[in-house]
């Protein structure tokens, strides 16, 4: 009686992936380049990243049931297919080392002073590991019910901190600048990048996710409004020229808020940290899986939960390589680059072969 | 019948078995029981006595059953069976010039009478709790569920015991590969003996070390008949006093059969109530180490100086002084179960004094941990099911000990670890966390409301057969 991954569960997936460490320093980063009219660039961002899943879902409706393992075998052979796997695992590798890092960074920074980085991130590594044992089945289970808690705590705090911002400071709200969106373009994708998860879940288009796309398409649109809602609530505390010297500018804007009617809850630092959290666990064990799924395949011999190890002992090494934080933000643009060019140029090529290939009946 | 000589004779003595030799005409017939678990009556007045009161010169296996007064009966020609029927509370019948023999009901067993539950309270449901008796406990089905599809497997497991296990379900309402499933895992139980559910329960799970129990326990008649009606499956065992119900999800805990009969908002409301318990008694005094440990700065200034005032003078760390405080509630709350009734009230007493009063009052723990603790554990008691309780207990010291060490990063990372092991779970093949997750907001509103009039299907997750109640 084991259920197959559910639609919701896919989303759900992508949103715990997509929404992740990002979400501290997301006002800064916009209001930085584009000012008040930032939001644009979140839906700009948010179009481009659908196009990115419409080609992976049709990808995935194309070789039903199979991953980027079995289909990017089918259309480009052996030799290349074991080069994207590759480039992929090292990319989440280095996703999940960077984001633990800088989170395990951020918090001993935050309130964590006297706690030795190590520390925290061996224990965050072993939840990771822990978490990692299971399959997808239990991963989606998992993250569906993160995803609705995070989703609950969200709209609080957004609701909260608008409640205390001031409406003129993200006035105007159509400051359109091209050419600094132009100039932007890859940052702007920055904090979608986690679509490219689509690649390792087996999707059956016959029966139970059918109408996935659909669900996709909705939860990037909600991905976009929890953006533009964190950027904008943000803004309406702080104003764009105060936010911008802050690269934790989200917890600086909670910070700074205090509703007196909640008592002795009137801080909501505890509740933003909770949530923060869960969303960067999230994009860690996603990353991490991706990477111990696409390896799993590749050494079929090799027992699971081995291969599981073995990546988080990787994972701790790395993570103590000494870095200093603009090191480390610096290292996270880079794994980005690495994200949007897995989840634009990758699936771009790999849908005109798909397509060319069915042009000529050979698959 | 070849088997009847004297060194058998000998040998049934040794097992206690008493041999009563009758004659009737010019045939001789022995009868075989126990003691202690036959009915000496019946046995007396409606198989001993017709059987002397028969006027016949020879006497047939046929004759006998037509002479006797017993309603369970059966014949069997097995003679290696014989002891074992004999042992299991029946009265054996043998004609010695007859291959057959009849194996009579006559069990009789000192028993509880249907009493009011112990675990199970309930305010307007029905009272009649399940006791050590097998077939009280299956008359107090059967008496609900007049469905002729009500299906009751009886499977004998234990070596020495021989004790019987019902599988009860609807056939045409529960899950076939779930039945078949639970029936599959008894029936491979090896074991010398069983002598409570408890014992099937550890056989029939996927993964004993599992913090949450994964099967419910039932007390109340009223309540294993509707887990029956909803597609569930009950297990009872002979002598003990509490059924099984499998699949139980987490969500399922925080369900009680008075839902049910209550007002619809007052058992939304109650079942929130419940959900805020398990999260106080399970988060509230982690939450308490967080704050005076290491982040003060998220409450406000003026609760930070009542907070510092009143913990001045304790000598302790704030891990220690909750450590502290929750292991002489445990101890408490562990010593007041194996006290006598009488003395009871006592340790309760000594309690209050002790910890509420003396250990304020020696400035060893701050008066707030004090309600704090008090808080959590009286929240763990709201629990509908009593197996939950413990595992609440044993993980509030593990979110205690990891946030003690790494704040409210350590109290995230505790609830992810307890998020996955739910998660992790199966129930029979149904998702623990379910309704929850996979996601059914119907399922999920039809649990909350509890009310029989809006709840018009089973719960989707559970797979059923027949999924329409009405």
């Amino acid at each position: 009686m084991k259920e197959p991954l559910t639609n919701k569960q896919i989303i759900f997936l992508i949103f715990s992936y997509i929404v992740g460490y990002g979400i501290i320093s997301l006002p800064k980063n916009i209001a930085e380049e584009l000012g008040t009219g930032g939001w644009i660039s979140i839906v700009i961002g948010d179009i481009i990243i659908i196009f990115s899943a419409f080609l992976f879902t049709y990808l995935a409706k194309t070789f039903n049931n199979k991953t980027i393992f079995e289909y990017s075998r089918i259309l480009t052979g052996t030799f290349i297919s074991y080069c994207i796997i590759f480039i992929i695992s090292i990319y989440s590798i280095s996703t999940a080392t960077v984001i633990t890092k800088l989170t395990c960074e951020t918090i001993k920074l935050s309130f964590l002073i006297n706690t030795p980085i190590w520390a925290l991130t061996t224990f965050m590594l072993i939840v990771c590991f822990y978490t990692l044992l299971n399959d997808i089945h239990v991963l989606g289970r998992i993250f569906e019910i993160f995803c609705l808690v995070f989703i609950i705590f969200a709209l609080i705090l957004d609701i909260a901190i608008f409640s205390q911002g001031e409406l003129t400071d993200i006035k105007p709200f159509f400051l359109l600048d091209v050419k600094g969106l132009i100039k932007t373009l890859p940052k702007i994708i920055f904090p979608f990048v986690g679509i490219e998860l689509l690649a390792v879940i087996p999707m059956d288009f016959k029966k139970e996710n059918k109408k996935v796309f659909r669900y996709i398409l909705g939860i990037l649109v909600l991905i976009g409004i929890v953006y533009i809602l964190n950027v904008e609530s943000s803004i309406s505390v702080m104003g764009v020229d105060s936010i911008i010297h802050y690269e934790d500018a989200r917890f600086a804007s909670i910070r700074r808020i205090e509703i007196d009617a909640l008592q002795f809850l009137k801080r909501l630092d505890s509740i933003f940290i909770v949530a923060w959290l869960l969303s960067t666990f999230g994009t860690i064990v996603l990353s991490l899986y991706m990477a111990v799924f696409l390896l799993n395949k590749l050494f079929s011999r090799i027992n699971r939960n081995i291969i599981v190890f073995i990546l988080i002992a990787i994972v701790f090494i790395l993570t103590l390589i000494p870095t200093t934080m603009d090191m480390l933000r610096q290292a996270l643009d880079y794994v980005s680059y690495l994200g949007i060019g897995i989840l634009l140029v990758m699936p771009i090529l790999l849908s005109i072969i798909t397509l060319i290939k069915k042009h000529f009946k050979k698959i | 019948m070849d088997i009847i000589n004297d060194s058998w004779i000998k040998k049934t003595k040794e097992l206690g078995i008493t041999t009563r030799y009758l004659n009737v005409g010019d045939t001789e017939i022995i009868i075989l029981y126990i003691q202690q678990i036959t009915d000496r009556n019946i046995l007396s007045l409606n198989i001993i006595k017709p059987l002397l009161l028969c006027q016949k010169k020879a006497i047939t296996i046929d004759k006998v059953i037509n002479t006797i007064y017993i309603d369970d009966f059966y014949t069997d020609t097995k003679e290696k069976e014989i002891i074992n029927y004999v042992l299991k509370g029946n009265s054996v019948i043998i004609i010695t010039t007859e291959e057959k023999y009849i194996v009579a009901n006559t069990l009789k067993i000192e028993k509880r009478q249907v009493q009011e539950p112990n675990i199970e309270n309930t305010i307007k449901g029905a009272r009649d709790a399940f006791n050590e008796n097998y077939n009280d406990n299956l008359s107090l089905i059967r008496y609900r569920l007049k469905d002729p599809k009500l299906r009751i497997d009886e499977l004998t497991v234990g070596k020495r015991t021989q004790t019987t296990v019902a599988v009860v379900y609807i056939k045409d309402i529960a899950n076939s590969h779930l039945v078949g499933t639970i029936k599959d895992k008894i029936s491979k139980i090896d074991i010398d003996g069983i002598l409570e559910s408890s014992y099937i329960q550890k056989f029939i799970l996927n993964n004993s070390y599992n913090f949450f129990p994964q099967s419910g326990i039932v007390e109340r008649s009223d309540t294993a008949c509707a887990n029956i009606l909803d597609g569930k499956v009950i297990i009872l065992v002979e002598g003990g006093n509490l059924a099984l119900v499998v699949p139980k999800t987490f969500i399922e805990f925080f369900d009680t059969g008075d839902d049910h009969f209550d007002n619809t908002f007052i058992s939304i409301f109650s079942k929130f109530i419940r959900i805020l318990c398990i999260m106080i008694s399970l988060f509230l005094t982690s939450l308490y180490v967080a704050v005076v440990s290491f982040h003060s700065d998220i409450l406000p200034p003026q609760y930070i100086i009542s907070l510092a005032t009143s913990r001045a003078t304790v000598p302790f760390n704030a891990f220690l002084e909750a450590f502290l405080m929750e292991t002489v509630a445990e101890i408490l709350r562990e010593a007041s179960v194996r006290l006598p009734k009488q003395i009871g009230p006592a340790i309760g007493i000594v309690g209050t004094i002790v910890i509420g009063q003396a250990s304020v009052s020696a400035g060893l723990v701050s008066p707030l941990l004090v309600i704090i603790v008090s808080l959590s554990i009286m929240s763990s008691f709201a629990t509908a099911d009593y197996s939950i309780t413990n595992t609440i207990r044993v993980l509030k010291f593990l979110m205690i000990i990891v946030t003690s060490v790494f704040g409210l990063f350590g109290f995230t990372m505790g609830v992810i670890l307890i998020t996955v092991n739910l998660c992790s779970m199966d129930s029979f093949g149904v998702s623990y966390v379910a309704p929850l997750s996979p996601l059914n907001f119907k399922a999920l509103k039809n649990l909350f409301i509890s009310d029989v009039h809006l709840s018009k299907k089973r719960p989707e997750y559970l797979k059923t057969k027949d999924d329409t109640r009405q």
